[in-house]
């Protein structure tokens, strides 16, 4: 702080009196916003017919037990009866014709010949849960994990299931993803970084690309931002040396009241001063980016814990340790993906699951365990999961090394922890060979109702007016909170 | 052995191979050195370079576009693909119409074959269907208007533009959707008259401005009350500022502009080919960082609407990114050179009270820099009888009201160097210390001309001769350490020709770093400072009279009108305050600029970022 300071600002909060003297554009918009956040979530929760187009943190409808969300999602759809649903039976028949009806997505290759997994299951931890012989890191934290076994999109396609699981409808483009949602009905907690963040894969976009992460029919305001997936991981976050800090602040200022004076001739544009507010949200980002995606200070133990010093899951788990750091800074949803659909295992199931395991398994365990031993599990909700499982039955390619399987959206696994989920559960049931969810089905629009209610939303109450119509994330499709997995 | 040293790469021969290749010159043979042996046959290969760029040049330019088309004579079989994929083929379909799209007394299929047609016909079957006019088919022609109208007013009249059917949206207007549609038929088909009939609508000719019972009625606008604002397109925004800095090449035709990555990995396009964005290169795997910021489309899927998103990387890029301060630079150069009024002509500070009433610039601080000339002693090594110059034109300072001066010769400096005069009037750039301390001087001392006799560099202080360089058509570091200096003590930097003053131009470049303290060696340094002399010269002479009129030039070369008296008050605080800093922390002038140009590159810089460049209203 100056000299000049008055000793009447002493008491003021710390990231007031930062935001007044150091902060851009003497923050009007973003004093505004921090105020809001001071008033201890002042801002009513969402209201029908009333869309707000701002980031205010906003009351929720009842107690929250989630604040922010990490969600890994593994696009392809990871083969659950060698993961995550052990199926003695399907052990037993293996070689057999199945005799119910399969719906195949690969006609040409499609056999009803089972198959069995070629990898070993065993209890873990306390709770006993099955997990296969490819998952050893999950496994050491399979009690704060609930697994779900009876996920159904009722869809075998990628496209349809993924747009599901994020937009709520089977199949439909254009409608704003669960993290839009979340940032809608909750604001931001950050008011340094943006509330929803993708981390992207080296390789390039998922299927589906950016509807991943589209805002769909809501303001850009609420869309997905995607960090680079190597260094720099945000372009053009620092000014050259000589426009750094005081002089770009000054510019900025400049640029603030020049602005200013334009709203009074254009009253009541939100998106004007949504653009506004995007370059204090940059000015400040330029300082809390910077902080956040820098891991090396990250002590040896927690690099190792991420599997950061093996080369085949560096590039997964430096992305998970930025989420832990992002979280931990604020953000509301951070998603990170993969290139493509690396558990699309259509061929070669037995060499090429292994591989992405390898990737992922240690990582994914590690932010668990990360999260726990620093107290923000309770409060972090964990999404791991694809869009559709894998058939139980042979996708034929000739020689049974390069047997794979099929699409499967009847039944599959995906799991969730912290943030008020109860861990050392396993829910739900698929047939005796993994082919369909049998017991207290799990659709997306539950999984979509459940997460809201974790955040202390309503699922039926958060809306958005589009078409003449009042939108839900469910689209009013049939959605219960499955309050089963409620710790 | 000769043929060991010959056969083993150049930069591993040993010394003894190189110099028995050195004896034998002759093993050594290539093109150019050929004819010293063989005359008849490098005449031989010159004839043989001559015929291959003769061929060359017959080479024609490749100017055709790869396209498909369809061989005579083969009636193609398309099948139902599953999933749409194309390695799952199921039954046989033949050409046929959108079946929901035809009336139940007219037939829903082409002719497989059109036998006055040497191919199928198929495609000008279809082309025909969508084109025709009785009845006009009833989703082409609708949904043709619909993206012309969405380009111009920012929204569609069907919102869904590629999907006209259950799953899209019902049209707002489908009274005017079909009226626009028939009229674009009636006009043949010309997108001009379509263009024509939109923006000369009073629908488009609005303001943008809300009214009060217009915004409770309608707050989307959905009936057109107002104009919607929009943000310009991200080819639109780079060509704008190419447009401004005056570098835009309004060329038409030939090759994209190619891609390039700058230092952090980010594509750009190539900055040496300013032409209009139309004409980028568009590789799905390398999108340009600053046209996807703005929402260009990824071109991996078909896009039919572009989303406007506002998300604050694209304040990072409008920021820091260097495509928008290099361009910010040369608009300010171009606003200096078209407002006519320089910053070297005749301080007046009336006329820049004029231009902005209230302002009141900082005084640049003192400058310890003096440029003179004046003798060196030969015995001291001391310079005697310092005179300073007394003009300033052009960037250059000198004794004489022109150049050369009968008396003094070509004596002058300038930012980075100068020109000697005759024998008895070296140049001299002369740093006076503030306070008491060490300095250490660090520089680079260059002359250009193999002709007339070089020249003799040499920094003197009180004490003599701290070092001397002797230089002719090179470059000589001119390090100086740790000179005792006290407050007002002069280090003399001074530049003498030899025997003679011709050719004898040179550059000269030192930083001085002073530090407070003696200090003992190996002792960190505190709180030195690093004088830049070329950084020195421009803070001197740099005048600043035309400053505001420059900047209400910029103002009406960006944003088209002259700041408002509100925009007046805020510069008369932020102008100012930013020289104040420049004088402060003068290094930030490193990259070459001035005080007053780099003040204006931001004010440029910022212009185009406001809410008013880049919306339309």
């Amino acid at each position: 702080m100056t000299d000049s300071m008055h000793d009447d600002e002493l008491w003021m909060p710390q990231r007031r009196r930062w935001l007044q003297h150091i902060g851009m554009g003497i923050g009007a918009i973003a004093l505004e916003l921090m105020l809001a956040q001071e008033a201890a979530r002042g801002q009513p929760p969402v209201i029908k017919d009333k869309p707000h187009r701002d980031l205010h943190p906003r009351a929720t409808h009842f107690e929250p037990k989630a604040k922010a969300m990490i969600s890994l999602f593994q696009h392809g759809g990871p083969s659950h009866m060698d993961l995550t649903d052990p199926k003695p039976e399907l052990t037993k028949f293996h070689g057999t014709d199945y005799q119910g009806d399969v719906g195949f997505s690969f006609v040409n290759q499609a056999s009803k010949k089972l198959l069995g997994s070629p990898f070993a299951f065993a209890p873990r931890g306390n709770c006993g849960t099955e997990l296969s012989e490819l998952l050893p890191h999950t496994s050491g934290v399979i009690d704060e994990i609930c697994l779900i076994r009876s996920m159904h999109t009722g869809n075998n396609g990628h496209e349809v299931s993924i747009r599901y699981f994020h937009g709520g409808i089977p199949g439909i483009l254009g409608r704003p993803t669960l993290g839009s949602w979340l940032t809608y009905a909750l604001g931001s907690e950050s008011q340094d970084l943006p509330a929803y963040m993708v981390l992207s894969d080296p390789g390039g976009h998922p299927v589906d690309g950016v509807t991943n992460w589209s805002n769909g029919f809501m303001p850009a305001l609420f869309q997905g931002t995607v960090l680079r997936p190597k260094e720099p991981r945000i372009f053009n976050l620092q000014p050259p040396p000589h426009l750094a800090g005081q002089m770009q602040q000054q510019n900025l200022e400049l640029l603030h009241e020049i602005n200013r004076q334009h709203t009074f001739r254009h009253p009541e544009e939100p998106e004007l001063n949504a653009r506004m507010a995007t370059y204090e949200l940059a000015a400040r980002m330029q300082l809390a980016a910077t902080d956040a995606l820098d891991i090396s200070k990250e002590t040896q133990a927690t690099l190792n814990l991420y599997g950061i010093d093996d080369p085949e899951s560096r590039e997964y788990g430096t992305r998970c340790l930025l989420a832990r750091r992002l979280i931990e800074r604020g953000v509301r949803f951070v998603q990170l993906f993969h290139s493509g659909q690396p558990w699309d295992h259509h061929d070669s199931i037995q060499k090429n699951l292994p591989a992405i395991c390898r990737k992922t398994d240690k990582p994914v365990a590690g932010l668990v365990a990360d999260l726990k031993q620093r107290g923000l599990l309770d409060s972090t909700l964990v999404h791991w999961g694809g869009e559709i499982g894998r058939l139980p039955v042979t996708q034929d390619h000739g020689s049974p090394d390069r047997a794979g399987r099929d699409h499967n959206g009847q039944g599959f696994s995906i799991w969730l922890s912290g943030g008020g989920i109860k861990g050392g559960m396993a829910f739900g049931k698929t047939d005796e060979f993994g082919h369909k969810a049998v017991e207290q089905l799990v659709t997306p629009n539950d999984f979509q109702a459940t997460v809201m209610h974790l955040f202390g939303l309503d699922h039926t109450k958060v809306s958005f007016p589009y078409n003449n119509t009042q939108q839900f994330i469910t689209s009013s499709r049939p959605a219960r909170v499955v309050r089963e997995l409620l710790a | 052995m000769l043929r060991s040293a010959y056969e083993s790469p150049v930069d591993k021969r040993t010394e003894e191979q190189k110099m028995l290749l050195d004896k034998h010159p002759s093993v050594n043979i290539s093109p150019g050195v050929l004819y010293q042996y063989l005359p008849e046959a490098a005449e031989e290969l010159k004839k043989f370079d001559a015929t291959i760029a003769e061929i060359r040049a017959k080479k024609p330019a490749e100017t055709f576009l790869q396209a498909l088309s369809e061989p005579p004579g083969h009636l193609p079989v398309t099948k139902l693909l599953h999933r749409g994929d194309l390695n799952q083929p199921t039954r046989e379909i033949s050409p046929g119409k959108l079946s929901v799209l035809v009336d139940e007394t007219s037939s829903k299929h082409f002719n497989d074959d059109d036998p006055s047609l040497p191919t199928s016909g198929r495609r000008l079957a279809f082309a025909k269907w969508l084109t025709q006019t009785d009845p006009p088919n009833p989703l082409f022609v609708r949904a043709m208007v619909n993206r012309v109208w969405m380009h111009h007013f920012g929204k569609a009249i069907v919102a869904t533009p590629g999907d006209f059917g259950k799953l899209g949206s019902p049209p707002t207007h489908p009274q005017l959707l079909d009226w626009l549609a028939l009229d674009w038929i009636e006009h043949g088909w010309s997108f001009k008259h379509l263009h024509r009939r939109i923006l000369l609508s009073t629908a488009y000719r609005q303001s943008s401005t809300r009214s009060p019972t217009g915004g409770s009625i309608d707050p989307d606008n959905r009936f057109y009350g107002r104009r919607d604002l929009q943000r310009i397109d991200a080819e639109v925004l780079r060509d704008s500022v190419l447009a401004l800095s005056g570098e835009l090449k309004p060329e038409l035709y030939g090759a994209p502009i190619p891609l390039q990555e700058d230092e952090a990995g980010q594509v750009r396009l190539d900055p040496a080919q300013p032409r209009r964005s139309l004409y980028a290169k568009w590789r799905r795997t390398q999108p340009v960082a600053l046209l996807q910021a703005f929402d260009a489309p990824v071109m991996g899927v078909l896009c039919e609407s572009r989303p406007s998103s506002t998300v604050a990387p694209q304040s990072l890029m409008m920021m820091n990114n260097e495509f928008l301060l290099e361009q910010s630079e040369k608009i300010a150069k171009r606003v200096v050179s078209q407002s006519g009024i320089s910053n070297t002509a005749t301080p007046n500070s009336e006329s820049f009270n004029q231009a902005v009433p209230g302002w009141q610039l900082p005084t640049a601080p003192a400058s310890p820099w003096r440029y003179g000339t004046g003798t060196l002693h030969k015995e001291t090594g001391k310079v005697e009888g310092f005179s300073e110059f007394l003009q300033k034109t052009q960037g250059r300072s000198h004794p004489g009201v022109q150049v050369p001066d009968a008396t003094t010769g070509w004596v002058f400096l300038t930012e980075s160097g100068g020109h000697p005069g005759n024998p008895a009037y070296p140049a001299i750039r002369r740093w006076i210390a503030p306070e008491s301390g060490t300095v250490e001087i660090s520089g680079s001392l260059s002359h250009g001309s193999q002709n007339g006799d070089g020249v003799i560099g040499s920094v003197s202080s009180k004490l003599g001769q701290a070092g001397s360089w002797r230089i002719q058509a090179g470059s000589v570091s001119t390090a100086v350490a740790n000179l005792a200096v006290e407050a007002g003590d002069a280090i003399d930097l001074v530049l003498e020709c030899g025997q003679n003053e011709t050719s004898d131009s040179f550059t000269w470049t030192v930083k001085i770093t002073w530090n407070p303290v003696a200090r003992q060696p190996g002792e960190p340094a505190k709180n030195s400072i690093v004088f830049d002399s070329a950084i020195g010269f421009r803070l001197q002479q740099e005048d600043m009279s035309a400053l505001g009129h420059q900047i209400i030039a910029a103002w009406k070369h960006i944003l088209h009108r002259a700041p408002s008296d509100e925009e007046l008050a805020v510069l008369a605080r932020f102008v100012p305050a930013q020289l104040e800093l420049l004088y402060r922390e003068p290094q930030r002038l490193s990259n070459g600029s001035t005080p007053t140009l780099q003040v204006l590159t931001n004010i440029c810089h910022m212009l185009l970022n406001t809410n008013e460049f880049l919306y339309a209203d």
